[in-house]
């Protein structure tokens, strides 16, 4: 069986489409020798690749199957033996939206995770909004996660705020993309079904919450999500900075500056 | 010469273990009676869309959207009706987002046939599948090949279980493996790519996806799902379910938040089906 060797291949784009906001994705590579095209669905039995040329590379393109990045990318280094070049971990896409990072109150997407350089690239027949990147699979899916805990954040402090539903459920739309861990998806549909429109959330629960959480009862998600409403209206104001004491506020009205008030006009 | 064609007699050759096979034919019987078919969908046309929208079946290739001019070529060149594909027991991401199975009782509802290759791969004009073939290896003799190695609906799991047997030192190694080189037209000594030896399974009919055993998808496509429920909201009482609820009502996705790797999920779902 023949090794996969990174410097033989390069990464030009992402199984599927993004569809949604935030994902991950299998790398579509192309192998520099014969510019053969694959799903790189293992690194471990190059036998199980199906490799193809570049005419149906552009007709999987063309419907959808791929999204091609606009320039390629270099496998992360910690997929790659250092001592031989072969892929040695499994590489995986992940793509977001500004749109997401913005609502998670994350002002740019990270140039690395987990030390990890990432490059985001932007995809052809894409929005700019989009970018996408390449990792190793178990840091793709912390960043996911780390992107659902921010928007998690978000949520509660916006609901705390009584923010208009539809910004708040939009937040959970989002949490529920990124969030890959058990314990963060199951808050994302607490959140979910605190702001979605009430007749759905039964709906929700039967066919996709109870899926993942099979046992937790429909009564059982009812009192959980009840109870979190009610902890988060309870919950005092978020303070980012510390209290200002009576002292404090003496100091800086005597070193702050004198305000200049123009006498008024006789 | 199909790599079935007078395998009894062709055991004897040295190259294969015929104690082997004889020792091995009765499990490879019971998975091949009970493997499922499988098909990955999504590309073409979002999953969505075909859950939303009748007749909510894998179509034929009579669907010019849903299948490329290359299938509807390999069809007419080797007198094969449009048909909905299937692979028996594998599911590669090349094709889609979504991997539906379908047990062997769907075949009974349907006109089709098998090849144990991927006959687009055969008579693709890049020819993704290699055969070494008298007197060249022209179209013609391709075609005629291509023919010769088709097997009738009802008959292919009978020969699926002989193959298995023959050729595969073990029954995983259909999926991890690959068959021995030792078919007259060197089918599985040409080629390293599971098109080679995936047995290709095709119905005369479009196959409805209600009637699934199994499933799994990406996550965009179970978030994609998710939100075209929440936007839909819920049937009132004694109204007949919604397209998607109707879908939604049969067996769960294997991996209900959906996962990159749907196709390994879903061939390990079909390897506990048949004990592997």
């Amino acid at each position: 069986m023949t090794a996969l060797i990174s410097s033989g291949l390069e990464i030009v784009g992402l199984n599927g489409v993004p569809s949604v906001e935030c994902g991950r994705s299998l790398p579509v590579v192309r192998r520099k020798s014969d510019g053969m095209y694959s799903v790189l669905k293992t690194v471990a039995d190059p036998v199980a690749l199906s490799w193809h040329d570049e005419e149906d590379a552009a007709a999987f393109a063309e419907s959808k199957r791929w999204t091609k990045l606009r320039e390629p990318l270099p496998f992360p280094a910690s997929c790659v033996s250092g001592e031989d070049g072969r892929l040695i971990r499994q590489p995986m896409m992940i793509h977001v939206a500004s749109m997401l990072l913005t609502a998670a109150g994350l002002s740019a997407r990270p140039d690395s995770y987990r030390d990890e350089s990432l490059l985001w690239n932007p995809l052809e027949t894409q929005h700019d909004e989009f970018r996408a990147a390449c990792g190793s699979a178990e840091s793709v899916e912390a960043l996911l996660d780390e992107w659902g805990a921010c928007l998690k954040n978000r949520f509660d402090e916006a609901y705390l705020l009584k923010t208009e539903r539809a910004s708040l459920k939009r937040i959970t739309d989002y949490m529920l993309c990124a969030a890959r861990s058990r314990t963060l998806r199951w808050q994302a549909y607490l959140r979910h079904a605190l702001v979605q429109q009430p007749e759905g959330v039964e709906q929700t629960f039967k066919f996709f919450t109870k899926n993942e959480f099979p046992e937790v009862p429909w009564n059982g998600f009812l009192g959980a999500m009840k109870a979190l409403g009610e902890v988060l209206a309870g919950m005092p104001p978020a303070t980012p900075s510390p209290p200002i004491t009576a002292r404090a506020k003496l100091r800086d009205i005597a070193t702050r500056p004198p305000i200049l008030v123009q006498r008024p006009a006789a | 010469m199909p790599v079935f064609t007078n395998l009894d007699n062709r055991l004897s050759d040295a190259a294969f273990d015929a104690a082997d096979y004889h020792r091995r034919l009765p499990g490879c019987q019971s998975l091949a009676q009970h493997i499922a078919l499988v098909h990955v969908s999504g590309r073409e046309r979002s999953f969505d869309t075909t859950v939303a929208n009748p007749p909510h079946e894998i179509p034929t290739s009579s669907d010019h959207d849903y299948y490329t001019d290359l299938t509807r070529r390999a069809e007419n060149l080797m007198g094969i009706p449009p048909s909905a594909y299937f692979y028996a027991g594998r599911a590669h991401p090349d094709f889609g987002c979504v991997a539906l199975a379908f047990s062997a009782a769907c075949e009974g509802a349907h006109d089709g046939s098998a090849s144990p290759f991927d006959t687009g791969g055969l008579v693709h004009p890049r020819r993704f599948v290699g055969v070494r073939l008298v007197p060249t290896d022209g179209e013609i003799e391709r075609v005629e090949y291509g023919r010769n190695s088709q097997i009738p609906l009802n008959q292919w799991r009978n020969v699926f279980a002989r193959v298995l047997a023959a050729y595969f030192p073990a029954n995983i190694d259909y999926w991890y493996g690959k068959p021995r080189p030792c078919d007259p037209e060197g089918l599985y000594e040409l080629n390293t790519e599971w098109r080679s030896w995936t047995f290709e399974i095709r119905f005369y009919e479009g196959q409805s996806i209600h009637e699934r055993a199994a499933w799994c998808a990406d996550e965009p496509t179970m978030e994609t799902l998710r939100r075209l429920l929440d936007s839909q909201g819920p049937t009132p009482p004694g109204d007949p379910p919604t397209p998607l609820e109707r879908f939604l009502q049969g067996p769960p996705a294997l991996e209900p938040a959906g996962t990159p790797r749907f196709c390994e999920r879903m061939e390990h779902w079909i390897r506990e089906q048949v004990n592997l």
